[in-house]
């Protein structure tokens, strides 16, 4: 089970180059494609989901041509897109079913028992028969990873599924996240790291429309060990570390600021070496762009 | 204040300064010059210039569609923008008093619009250089109603319109509300014009109420001004306008009011967020994803499962539509719209209240056809962009269910929606007729066809839901397509109704003769042409829908080479093959219909009509006072077969040649052939063929040149080829055939009913300017023609004439014989006594009431269902010979008269010879309980008998004057019936009826209005004014003595065609000398 992307680039009319020669194999499991705001992850999930013509390149998975064949694809796709809507005079059931229907799943049966399961899976069991405009955003990015699911797809896209959530429910998503990558390809496509540091086995950072890293979350933590040393500075020096060192992100701890540097050495006595996350790679590879 | 200044002076900056303010400018001065070509081609006086004020009062009153669009789209956002970009979390915190914030955005929205429609009157401006007219069809610019106009009628109405809109967006918190109220505001305006054009003035000041635009009041105002009036005249702020603009301002004022006092920021932040839906989750229950897995399934992607998808989706899709509360109010106000229509709309014509037969129950189609066709356009736009408006698209497009299953049902769903609406439209109606106790005589097949078929109904609005499919599919932008859609409808509707298009193959989704229902006829040839030309769209239609699934964008930012690629399989290849077929079918239809209608010569455009008329006068104008012979016998066989829409005849004719003409001109009428054409047994020479014109001139053998008279062998046949699509070819339609003897028989001689009379027309096309329609009464060869006819004189002869089985024919004299022979009814007629050359000939399945009224045998021919006032008809007979016989002494219709209903497709009464022929809309079906109906039945006959009298008893010459005696006249002699058979009240309600007529139409004349003296044939004139003012006369000088000088007066040199001036003058002597004057200003002068 493979899902391969060659060389796709993609121009908006406006000029705006999207993706540039992008190319990726992603096997699997969870797969996190980390980027900035505008750095080009929707444009690249709308296009494996189908749902864009990309200018240049090719998407194959499991042996389907997807921009040539994109309904055999459509057949084993689960797809949550970054920001959906839903009819609001529905419940969540009543939607559920017809996508269930959409999906292929003939049987009303089949049908009807795979949405409650899928209802109880993502919590939303007991207001199913809930109009879907009085849903919260919680209960309706839950609904929403409740109908990518439906059918068992083989390539799940789920595209920046946790902004805009409360901590406690993004814990949820978590939850429900961590188990999709047994059986299927999974690309969780988000700007937060700690996503992706949490839930992915494998991992691509993309920034202005290029693949700038692909790894294993912990191989790009760990090609950063021993090089990242962290002091605690006034807000009037950060110009003076920055000329002297190499900043690579900086925050503010107990009301002061906190900047990390990349060096091969303790540049010097007054910093602490500190031990890497993927959260430094990524800003690492934010400062070099 | 300041704040106020503030936001105006924000707002105005944001929105004047941009590209689209710009383009909305631009259309709004280029509508008002389109909409000046339409208002100037309504009126049709030469005199009444392309610059006249009363035009731009009406523009200004109407403001235009594109107008209404602007304001829907462009004045909401004003104050919903703070909810709709959720800004209004930090605008509404500013410190801003609500109140004040409220006035500044209404007046920057209302400041706004006053500022764009300032394009229509640079539209106005830019009129006599836009090429429309020429430069002698316009006059100065009428500066003072060029504004005067806009500050009467457009400023108040758009603030009526920001107030209405304003007051619906801040009561519901919701921007639809605000489209939904000016459309409904439209569809009242709408439905007040078309009623007050067509019901006539009885509910005048609801029509002028009921439209907040104040048009139908400034139509009306301008109906009631002369030409020169017309051009120059500023509006006077009184009467119904006056009541128009004081009620809807009052309205505005009170929306305003209303508006302000419950606007709040606190109250309207409020707005999209609905905390009673908010759902709450118990945050602390257990959290059990990983302990459920999820269960096996099959997934089948077969077309049966498609198929059965398709079915359940529509189903869904349409219970989506049906099931909101929002669906089940706007049905029921449009159910009790349409309920109140048929209720107090009437199809009175001249008469009042008609009895409520199915017809009539269900013509409220024709005004409602066209808003319920807009209204399934925007459910249908709306339906189709669903997933795009809440945001759903991208997880919908992305499932594996083809296009065609998911856009279809969505078709499929606005299809029964229009179904559902079309069958509640039936039902109501049949609610309407059974109340109004029209239970016995309901015509299901009459709902099932105007309500469930294509005459704006049903079948119509799924042709147009197909055409938003398409135009969706390409735009892939829910109001772009909404936009292009009913802008192309109102298009359509506005150009086919001003006759900028004629030809109904460009217009899509229309068919012929949706308003020409006859009860008589039915449909008559439009039915063919309907069905065919529905095909034709329906072809298209297919075509579309199967175009907009290959087209469909699915998803966003497709390339357009890929979705018109063969390889864009959202419609498969077969599919493909299908769609092309279909298309092909609409051009085989295309083709099919050019040959039936256009090739065939069923339709000729106004232009070349006119273009060939004018030629027919410049080429045989000459043809006047040549020497032609004359008819004065006849003995002429017709077979008809109204079926086939053919006739075959053959005519023996003893013409009259004491002039000693040459040469035999004959003119024949379209689809009219002569197979053979011998005098005194000769075969006749051509000298000239002129097919366009239908012309033939044979050579008259110079032996027999001066013979004073000669014999005229004629054969011929008539057959209507293919089928139409505007006219109707009433001479030959099956069950209900009526025309004139010369529809078969040719005009001999000139024929000056080609001529055309409007002298705009007649400029148009190089043709002199007519001072008078008719000639002047000194016109030494005109006073020996008779006005009937120019080919003939008295005429006397025997018709026989046969139709099919099931039907009766009839024809000019009196009835000798009716037998079956062969399965054909033929009836045999004899017109002994010589009589004008007017006769008709007709068939129709007729009813036959006989009675005798004193000598006179009468046989009244009447649809079977129409029985609803035989016995007043009868009566009226009654009462009318005697009338005729005490006054006149007189016999009026040699002991035979026949009374026949004919279909409405033509002139409302004809007299002929023993023969009165009303149109079914004259009284046949009316309800004659009230005085007014009673009367108007005992007038039709009353003057009818008189018009028998009077054309047996004078030859009236052809000169100015002459409708005097042929129309008025008799018109007035019936007046005098009603007087005395039911009472001076009787007569005054006609009297006044006939009055308000005239005024309403004077205005409308084309050329200039004579002097009733010089009457020259005008519609409005002689049977109005010109009736009423005989009856005055009538009464001036006492009804005996009238009736006596008439008596006499025709027995003066009785063969000798008589002018109208003679009598008058003869009348005259006998007016006492105090009431002279005014009947002299009556008769000799103009209003």
């Amino acid at each position: 089970m493979k899902l391969e992307i060659q060389n796709l680039s993609k121009t908006y009319s406006n000029g705006v180059q999207a993706l540039k020669n992008v190319s990726l194999t992603i096997e699997r499991g969870m797969f996190g494609l980390l980027g900035q705001n505008g750095a080009g992850k929707s444009t690249l999930m709308r296009t494996i989901a189908t749902l864009q013509d990309p200018d240049e390149g090719s998407i194959n998975f499991n042996g389907i041509d997807v921009l040539k064949k994109p309904e055999e694809l459509r057949r084993t796709l689960g797809y949550l897109p970054q920001e959906f809507g839903v009819y609001p005079n529905v419940t969540a059931e009543e939607l559920l079913l017809h996508i269930a229907d959409m999906k292929g799943i003939a049987n009303k049966g089949e049908r009807k028992e795979t949405v409650e399961a899928l209802l109880q899976k993502v919590n939303l069991y007991d207001v199913r028969n809930k109009k879907l405009d009085g849903y919260s955003g919680g209960m309706k990015q839950r609904f929403g990873i409740a109908q990518a699911l439906l059918g068992n797809p083989q390539l799940i896209i789920v595209d920046e599924p946790t902004a805009g959530l409360d901590p406690m429910e993004r814990n949820r998503f978590y939850n429900l996240l961590s188990e999709l990558g047994e059986d299927s390809v999974v690309i969780l496509s988000t700007h937060i790291v700690e996503d992706v540091s949490t839930l992915c086995t494998d991992m691509a950072i993309i920034g202005n429309g290029e693949v700038v890293l692909t790894g294993k979350p912990d191989e790009v933590e760990e090609a950063l060990r021993n090089k990242l040393y962290e002091v605690p500075i006034r807000k009037e020096e950060l110009v003076e570390y920055q000329e002297k060192y190499e900043v690579i992100s900086q925050r503010f701890f107990a009301g002061k600021l906190m900047i990390t540097v990349l060096a091969d050495d303790m540049p010097s006595e007054e910093f602490d070496a500190k031990a890497p996350s993927l959260e430094d790679a990524y800003f690492k590879i934010l400062s070099e762009s | 204040m300041k704040t106020v200044f503030s936001i105006i002076k924000n707002e105005l900056k944001q929105r004047l300064f941009s590209w689209v303010t710009l383009i909305f400018f631009v259309m709004l001065a280029f509508q008002m010059i389109w909409y000046t070509k339409g208002s100037f081609d309504f009126f049709a006086n030469e005199g009444v210039l392309m610059n006249a004020s009363s035009i731009l009062y009406r523009n200004y009153a109407a403001m235009g569609m594109l107008m209404i669009i602007i304001i829907a789209i462009a004045t909401g956002g004003v104050l919903y923008k703070d909810i709709r970009y959720k800004s209004a979390q930090w605008t509404y915190a500013l410190p801003i008093n609500d109140k004040n914030f409220f006035v500044g955005r209404f007046l920057a929205a209302f400041l706004y619009l006053v500022i764009l429609s300032t394009g229509m009157i640079v539209g106005h401006l830019l009129v006599p250089y836009s090429g429309i007219g020429e430069a002698s069809r316009f006059g100065p610019t009428p500066w003072g109603p060029l504004f005067h106009g806009w500050i009467m009628f457009t400023i108040p109405n758009l603030f009526f319109y920001v107030s209405i809109v304003f007051f619906s967006i801040v009561f519901t918190r919701k921007i639809a509300t605000s489209y939904l109220a000016v459309f409904l505001v439209v569809i009242i305006f709408l439905i007040a014009q078309t009623s007050y054009e067509t019901g006539g003035g009885d509910n005048l000041m609801a029509y002028i109420l009921a439209d907040s635009g104040g048009y139908v009041a400034a139509q009306h105002y301008t109906e009631l001004l002369t030409p020169s009036q017309k051009n120059i005249e500023m509006f006077r702020l009184s009467g119904f306008v006056l009541y128009n603009r004081l009620f809807w301002f009052g309205l505005a004022l009170l929306f305003t009011i209303a508006s302000y006092i419950r606007f709040s920021f606190k109250y309207f932040i409020q707005a999209g967020v609905d905390k009673s839906k908010k759902i709450k989750e118990d945050k602390k229950g257990a959290f059990t994803a990983a302990s459920i897995k999820l269960p096996k399934v099959v997934k089948q992607y077969r077309v049966r499962n498609f198929v059965t998808k398709l079915w359940s989706l529509s189903k869904l899709e349409f219970m989506n539509i049906v099931r909101p509360t929002s669906f089940k109010i706007i049905l029921g106000i449009i159910l009790l719209m349409v309920f109140m229509q048929n209720v107090t709309w009437n199809a009175a014509y001249y008469i009042g209240n008609e009895h409520p037969i199915s017809s009539n129950m269900t013509y409220f189609r024709l005004q409602w056809g066209v808003f319920v066709t807009m209204l399934i356009m925007i459910w249908a736009g709306e339906l189709f962009f669903k997933d795009k408006t809440v945001n759903i698209w991208q997880i919908t497009d992305s499932l594996p269910v083809p296009v065609w299953v998911t856009q279809l049902s969505r078709l499929a769903a606005v299809i029964g929606l229009s179904f559902i609406l079309s069958l509640s439209f039936i039902l109501v109606s049949l609610f309407t007729q059974v109340l109004l106790g029209g239970a016995s005589y309901i015509d299901l097949g009459r709902f099932v066809e105007d309500l469930l078929l294509y005459r704006w109904a049903f079948l119509n609005f799924v042709l147009w839901a197909s055409l938003v499919f398409f135009v969706g599919a390409l735009t892939s932008h829910r109001i772009l397509t909404h936009l292009l859609c009913v802008g192309f409808f109102i298009f359509l509707i506005v150009s086919f109704d001003m006759g900028i298009i004629e030809d109904l193959r460009v217009g899509y989704g229309f068919t012929p003769g949706v308003e020409d229902y006859s009860e008589t006829s039915g449909y008559g040839i439009f039915h063919q042409s309907a069905n065919w030309f529905f095909l034709y769209w329906l072809a298209l239609a297919v075509t579309l829908v199967m175009a907009g699934v290959w087209l469909w964008k699915r998803g966003s930012d497709k390339k357009w080479k890929n979705r018109l690629s063969l390889r864009n399989m959202q419609l498969g290849l077969g599919s493909k093959v299908v769609m092309v077929a279909f298309f092909g079918v609409f051009l085989l239809l295309m083709s099919f219909i050019t040959k039936n209608v256009y090739d065939n010569g069923n339709f000729t455009p106004e232009a070349v009509e006119e273009r060939l008329d004018a030629e027919y006068e410049k080429t045989y104008k000459y043809l006047e006072t040549k020497p032609q012979p004359k008819y004065e016998m006849l003995d002429a066989k017709l077979d008809l077969f109204p079926s086939e829409r053919r006739a075959e005849f053959s005519a023996d004719i003893i013409l009259n040649n004491e002039k000693g003409a040459d040469s035999l001109f004959l003119n024949s009428k379209d689809f009219t052939q002569l197979t053979s054409v011998m005098l005194n047994g000769q075969e006749l020479t051509i000298a000239k063929e002129d097919a366009e014109q239908n012309l033939t001139a044979y050579l008259i053998p110079k032996a027999i040149q001066k013979d004073s008279s000669l014999q005229l062998s004629l054969e011929g046949t008539k057959q209507y080829i293919g089928f139409v699509q505007s006219d109707f070819q009433a001479d030959l339609t099956n069950k209900g055939s009526f025309g004139s003897i010369q529809e078969f028989l040719p005009v001999i001689g000139y024929d000056s009913d080609k001529e055309l009379l409007e002298n705009r027309k007649r400029k148009e096309q190089g043709l002199r300017r007519l001072d008078s329609r008719m000639a002047d009464i000194d016109d030494s060869f005109a006073l020996g023609q008779n006005v009937f006819a120019t080919d003939a004189n008295w005429v006397t002869g025997k018709l026989t004439v046969s139709t099919e089985e099931g039907q009766i024919p009839f024809t000019a004299g009196v009835l000798q014989k009716m037998e079956t022979k062969d399965g054909r009814n033929i009836a045999t007629y004899t017109v002994t006594t010589p009589q004008v050359f007017n006769w008709h000939v007709g068939s129709s399945d007729y009813a036959i009431a006989n009675g005798k009224a004193d000598k006179v045998a009468y046989s009244i021919l009447y649809k079977p269902t129409h029985t609803f006032n035989i016995v007043l008809y009868q009566e009226a007979i009654k009462k009318g010979v005697a009338f005729m016989g005490t006054k006149f002494g007189a016999n009026t219709v040699d002991n035979y008269l026949q009374l026949v209903e004919i279909h409405r497709w033509q002139d409302d009464r004809y007299t002929f010879a023993n023969t009165i022929a009303l149109s079914e809309k004259e009284g046949w079906v009316a309800n004659t309980e009230g005085l007014q109906e009673k009367a108007y039945i005992h007038q039709t006959i009353g003057s009818g008998l008189a018009s028998l009298w009077l054309q047996k008893k004078l030859s009236v010459a052809d000169v100015q004057g002459a409708e005097m005696l042929i129309m008025a006249l008799p018109e007035a002699i019936g007046l005098q019936f009603v007087k005395e058979s039911l009472g001076d009240e009787a007569s005054q309600l006609l009297v006044q009826k006939k009055k308000d007529k005239y005024g309403k139409d004077k205005n409308n004349e084309p050329n200039i209005e004579p002097p009733l003296l010089y009457a020259d044939g005008a519609d409005y004139l002689e049977v109005n004014k010109g009736a009423w003012a005989m009856f005055s006369l009538m009464e001036t000088i006492g009804i005996k003595k009238f009736n006596s000088i008439l008596a006499q007066w025709g027995k003066e040199n009785q063969s000798e065609p008589k002018r109208f001036i003679d009598f008058y003058l003869k009348l005259l002597e006998e007016v006492p000398s105090a009431k002279k004057e005014s009947i002299k200003s009556l008769f000799e002068a103009v209003d």
